[in-house]
């Protein structure tokens, strides 16, 4: 048989395909990946280095930009952390309103993930139909905290304010309207032979490579793997919602596109029960101006768009944390892409890429 | 009175105020971490009036420190009694301090034990606690998928210590170790591939180090924050 070297291929860091900074070395044996190795750390700002200098109300604007597409989770992993730290209890108004905006910037989150994969593998017309929903959402967003992208809009102990007069009738609107759009991307994509002959089969993770690899959100999912933060040690009142957590059965791409188009729907069923049972009452419990918790250590996760986001906070002394961890799932993520990827072609590294949804904000921290 | 918080034991009140942002000698403007932990409030016992007095250590009974049942903590004591150093509890998560050297095996144990199964390494970091005998501190949270349950383990290293890696134990251990390498400079053995991960490869020193400057080059600025 004929005999190839293996060439090195770089990948990035400025591919349009990488979604930020990542560079990927690639060996490349014709077109067939034999070795792949995410090289990162282009965007890392030492955010846990800073955080450790700074008043636990100063961090929030922080975390919103270390996962800047899904930050409403952001926002409210790291408070949720806090107030477990403190010992506060939010109101359950503030609990309801906060799963709606989590809800809503991950169905925004899931768009714009859709958009840009598939505008990797060539499906170039979804990312026009996504960002036109995308817009609703952060129209949505615009007009109950001023910020369209990183909104910062939870305070420790709920809400900075309660939601404006006609608010949740706008949220029911868009989502009374937004499954007939979703299929609309269902109809160009889920059964389109180009779209299965590209997703299908490729990028494969087994569920015990899944696990070992500690991935977590759509990607385990995909897998097979039953785990879902709401759902397993549910926060904010997430245990008063019904809804289903969808699991994939091979662990290809294609299962974990299902899995996200799905959460989507799913998001929906959770924001309508919220808004149907919204509470009446205040949003913020009286919490003090200065925070300053007793000193001890939390690990608190929440299941942001892109998976298990942990807050690790030490706390000594005074208003500062002592140590600040973000476990970011997009990192721990992208640990599982050489698994993925090895013996596919370069093209399905694209694919893969695209459908572990990394931000590489939230993976260089 | 804000001010005042924030530095409890600024030993004198410096001046007016420290107006250049980086004066010659004097104490520095915010102490870096490594103090003493001094009582905050008797460095100030004539301080204005009505200043809310910094809260109070809680009791060892308060009820965030509450004791809650754990079946990998029951299995973690029961298998490895002699390695288990301390226990602690707060609101609701379980932490055992366990013994550097057995590391592996309770890993490896905890892993694989029915009744535990913890099967996702959920995170592991480090923290520095510098002045102590052993400054660093890396935390294992662990989480079990079929139980559902959590538990965090904590072992101490002094500098220049290594410990064995879990990569082999739970691949995803992988880069948190190097993640730990690069920000800390804590080594692990046996690990395959410990290099720097967020910093570039001929980066001096480790960011989270707590001596480490928060801003600013070392030859610019002698002394930092």
């Amino acid at each position: 048989m004929f005999h190839t070297e293996i060439l090195e291929v770089n990948m990035g860091p400025q591919h349009p395909a990488t979604h930020g900074v990542l560079r990927v070395i690639l060996g490349l044996d014709g077109e067939t990946v034999v070795s792949c190795k995410p090289v990162i750390g282009y965007l890392h700002r030492g955010v846990e280095k800073l955080a450790e200098h700074k008043l636990y109300v100063m961090i929030p604007p922080l975390c919103d930009r270390l996962d800047y597409v899904g930050s409403a989770s952001q926002n409210l992993g790291y408070i949720q952390a806090v107030e477990k730290l403190c010992g506060i209890e939010v109101p359950e108004r503030g609990q309801y309103i906060r799963v709606i905006l989590a809800e809503l910037n991950r169905i925004s989150s899931h768009l714009v993930w859709l958009g840009t994969h598939g505008l990797d593998i060539g499906a170039m017309t979804v990312f026009f139909y996504t960002f036109r929903e995308r817009e609703m959402i952060l129209d949505l967003f615009e007009a109950f905290c001023g910020a369209r992208l990183t909104y910062n809009s939870m305070r420790i102990g709920g809400l900075l304010e309660d939601v404006p007069p006609g608010w949740t009738d706008r949220v029911s609107r868009f989502i009374t309207l937004f499954p007939s759009r979703e299929k609309e991307y269902e109809d160009l994509l889920t059964v389109n032979r180009i779209w299965l002959g590209r997703t299908q089969g490729v990028g494969v993770l087994t569920p015990e490579d899944a696990i070992a690899l500690g991935t977590s959100g759509p990607t385990l999912r995909g897998s097979g793997v039953d785990y879902d933060v709401r759902k397993a040690q549910p926060y904010s009142s997430y245990d008063q919602f019904d809804f289903d957590v969808p699991v994939g059965t091979k662990g290809d791409t294609y299962d974990r596109y299902r899995i996200r188009m799905e959460e989507m729907r799913q998001s929906c069923r959770i924001i309508r029960q919220a808004l149907d049972r919204l509470p009446e009452g205040e949003v913020r419990a009286k919490v003090p101006k200065y925070i300053k918790p007793p000193a001890g250590e939390v690990y608190h996760v929440v299941e942001s768009p892109r998976g298990e986001q942990g807050f690790y906070i030490v706390h000594k002394s005074g208003e500062m944390p002592y140590r600040m961890r973000f476990r970011s799932p997009s990192f721990v993520n992208l640990q599982a892409l050489p698994a993925m990827c090895r013996g596919r072609l370069i093209a399905d590294v694209v694919a893969i890429i695209g459908s572990i949804d990394i931000v590489l904000g939230d993976v260089d921290r | 009175m804000a001010a005042d918080e924030q530095d409890p034991e600024k030993p004198k009140p410096a001046p007016p105020r420290p107006a250049p942002p980086r004066p010659a000698p004097p104490a520095p403007a915010r102490p870096a971490p490594p103090r003493p932990a001094a009582p905050p409030s008797a460095a100030q016992p004539g301080s204005p009036a009505g200043a809310a007095p910094p809260p109070k250590p809680p009791p060892p009974e308060d009820p965030t420190r509450k004791a809650v049942p754990s079946v990998p903590l029951d299995c973690l004591r029961e298998k490895f009694a002699d390695a288990v150093e301390d226990v602690a509890y707060f609101s609701g998560e379980v932490t055992a301090r366990i013994k550097v050297e057995r590391l592996a095996d309770i890993c490896r144990f905890l892993k694989a034990d029915p009744r535990t199964q913890l099967d996702l390494l959920s995170d592991l970091c480090a923290a520095d606690y510098p002045g102590e005998a052993k400054r660093f501190e890396i935390n294992y949270h662990i989480y079990s998928v079929p139980h559902r349950h959590r538990i965090r383990l904590k072992v101490r290293v002094a500098d220049g210590e290594s410990v064995s890696t879990v990569s082999t134990i739970w691949a995803t251990a992988n880069w948190h170790e190097r993640e730990a390498f690069d920000l800390f400079g804590i080594g692990f053995t046996g690990h395959p591939d410990l290099t720097r991960i967020l910093l570039p490869d001929d980066w001096k020193g480790h960011p989270l180090r707590k001596e480490y400057p928060l801003e600013g080059f070392p030859e610019q600025h002698p002394r930092y924050r």
